[in-house]
């Protein structure tokens, strides 16, 4: 996949900090909490700024100055994801939560079918209503949710089967 | 708090209410008395006119300060207060019903001369499809009872004006308790400036200065400063007569903002915002005024002893610290709030409603502090926002600070050559930046969460991949 940048990263205890290798260059890294529970003090050789960090399911994202930077921490020796062999051609797309919020309105009932781009479910949260649209074209198998219920963000929303 | 902070001043004694997850606010726990609305939903909090009057009886106050949102500018309420013997901290209700029905302030202020741009009263569904040809695209549907940028939404082209006619009308029911819209032109590439102004019992009008809010996204401002960068002196005292004869018209009173868009040699009334803006710190900073104080002055109807025009001292800039995440298109963000860090220095003020351990719902209005800096030429108020905006986090949920910190960097808006498209140059902007310290400070993340356990103890190491959303940073 084009976008990806890999770094093998080597972390070693040492006194005051840790000593961090990137692709073979030694840094030493302390990393002191500031405000909790996302805002730390990244000291790099010496030179110390804030950052935030915070854990979105698998992944970290971590902001210095404006700029957020998403990334993955995965063990040297691989491990074979399961349940991806044997998938069907038909696959399931889940509709989430962009936000927590209210659930206004349900535009779609199971088994209709839809367009990409339609609108499945209208939410609002902080006065401000949102249309939640569907990624790809497809029958809706489940509605996970109805009117008036209120949502996680991440929460499925519907499961489309596309063809 | 804001309000809190001027009773206090005048010597008065400050009564809040609240709604129950705000039981631990800044405003309740400084306010002399406080009293619990009965529920969390703006139904039944701050938009329950009788419970707040009731209130109202119980603590025998003397006057209502309404702040801004919910009932700040609700003529019933204001007329419920007058009858119940309290005095409503705002213009007079029959004002209030004036300015709330925006296309008719529209159609008053065309009659005194102001220039608008074209538009439509409210409109109904089946009627929406002629009228927009009429006023032609791009246009805003904007919510008539509608304020602080609130039930505003952009149709481009006819194909989409049935879709978001429906969340706009969604948005204004549950916003403002009032569906009706009307259609206004838009004018993507102008700025929005607005124009302050004082009005007193005994008809005497100041329009105390500009601010321009042209930095927005959803049409909610994000950053307002004042004077304006760059207008020209005949355009901005062209503004301050315009909302001066405006306010006159309309026999305003108490402290209000006309809202005007510039284009090149040409302004457009928009409407008028009768309460107190949000924005109102950056014109208290220049011209060493307290708003609401004088606001309590002109409700005990005292004449305004103010001399127009004002030389503004200095500029101010205010920086909105919302709950939204601007890497995730500004999409609100919910949780509760860790610790906190504000800042400080000289010419920083900040106005805040956080404090650690408060909850961040989905019932409220996204706004948490606001950062507003001062410095003697704009180049000095912006330097000290930088530094302010360094030292400010807020632990636990995603703020606007990020956006802020790109906007305060970037050349046009340092050069104070933006319009309201400037933050689609944040969505657009090509992510610049070393990823080598991102990925020095995840190591050492998952080194003190404990996550190296995770390997075989005798190589302990890990490999790291970005994730594919983020493509843009590869170009360091």
């Amino acid at each position: 996949m084009s976008g990806h940048d890999r770094f093998a990263v080597q972390v070693r205890e040492a006194p005051g900090g840790l000593e961090v290798s990137i692709d073979g260059r030694v840094h030493r890294v302390e990393l002191l909490r500031w405000v909790e529970p996302t805002h730390f003090v990244l000291a790099i050789d010496g030179a110390s700024r804030p950052v935030e960090i915070v854990r979105a399911g698998d992944e970290l994202r971590v902001r210095l100055g404006y700029e957020q930077y998403r990334l993955q921490v995965t063990p040297r020796i691989s491990i074979p994801r399961r349940g991806t062999a044997g998938r069907s051609s038909s696959a399931d797309v889940r509709i989430v939560a962009p936000m927590p919020g209210l659930i206004v309105a349900v535009q779609v009932g199971p088994g209709s079918h839809v367009e990409q781009g339609a609108v499945v479910v209208i939410m609002e949260a902080m006065k401000m209503q949102m249309e939640i649209r569907t990624p790809r074209s497809g029958h809706i198998s489940v509605i996970s949710v109805k009117p008036g219920e209120e949502v996680a963000k991440g929460q499925i929303l519907a499961t489309l089967k596309t063809q | 708090m804001r309000i809190v902070r001027s009773c206090h001043e005048l010597g008065f004694r400050a009564v809040a209410v609240y709604s129950p997850v705000d039981r631990r606010a800044r405003h309740v726990i400084l306010s002399d008395e406080a009293y619990a609305l009965p529920g969390d939903e703006p139904a039944a909090s701050y938009l329950n006119s009788a419970a707040l009057l009731e209130i109202a009886r119980r603590a025998r106050v003397n006057a209502v300060h309404p702040g801004y949102g919910f009932l700040s500018e609700n003529p019933a309420f204001a007329a419920a207060c007058q009858e119940s013997g309290v005095t409503f901290v705002g213009p007079p209700s029959s004002v209030l019903a004036e300015c709330g029905d925006k296309a008719r302030t529209r159609e008053r202020l065309v009659q005194a001369g102001v220039p608008v741009l074209p538009g439509t009263n409210a409109v109904s569904d089946e009627d929406a499809r002629a009228a927009a040809a009429r006023v032609g695209f791009p246009l805003l549907i904007k919510a008539s009872g509608g304020g602080g940028g609130k039930g505003i939404h952009l149709v481009r082209s006819a194909g989409e004006l049935p879709s978001t006619l429906r969340l706009a009308r969604g948005e204004a029911r549950t916003a403002f308790g009032d569906d009706r819209v009307y259609l206004e032109r838009w004018l993507p590439d102008a700025r929005h400036i607005e124009v302050q102004i004082l009005a007193d019992t005994h008809g005497r009008i100041a329009a105390v200065g500009e601010r321009d809010c042209s930095v927005q996204r959803r049409h909610q401002k994000l950053i307002e400063e004042t004077p304006a960068p760059g207008l020209a002196p005949s355009m901005q005292r062209r503004l301050l007569q315009a909302a001066e004869t405006g306010a006159r018209k309309l026999g305003y009173v108490n402290a209000g903002t006309f809202e005007f868009l510039v284009q090149g040699d040409e302004y457009y009334f928009l409407e008028v915002n009768a309460r107190l803006q949000v924005e109102h710190p950056v014109t208290e900073l220049v011209t060493g005024m307290d708003l609401v104080v004088q606001q309590f002055r002109i409700a005990r109807r005292e004449a305004l002893s103010i001399e127009v025009p004002i030389s503004p001292r200095g500029h101010a800039i205010e920086c909105r610290i919302s709950a939204e995440d601007p890497h995730e298109g500004f999409l609100p963000s919910t949780g509760t709030v860790g610790g906190l860090a504000e800042p400080g220095g000289p010419g920083i003020r900040v106005d805040s409603a956080l404090s650690p351990g408060m909850e961040v719902t989905r019932h409220y209005d996204p706004l948490l502090a606001k950062v507003i800096a001062w410095g003697t030429t704009r180049g000095e108020a912006l330097a000290r926002m930088r530094q302010a905006l360094l030292e400010t986090a807020v632990g636990g949920i995603a703020t606007t600070v990020p956006f802020h910190l790109w906007a305060l960097n970037d050349p046009a808006f340092v050069a104070g050559n933006h319009d309201t498209r400037f933050v689609r140059g944040w969505n657009e902007r090509e992510p610049r930046g070393d990823l080598i310290p991102a990925v020095l400070a995840a190591a050492a993340f998952e080194q003190a969460e404990g996550r190296r356990l995770r390997f075989p103890p005798d190589t302990r190491n890990g490999g790291w991949r970005r994730a594919a959303k983020d493509e843009s940073v590869d170009r360091f």
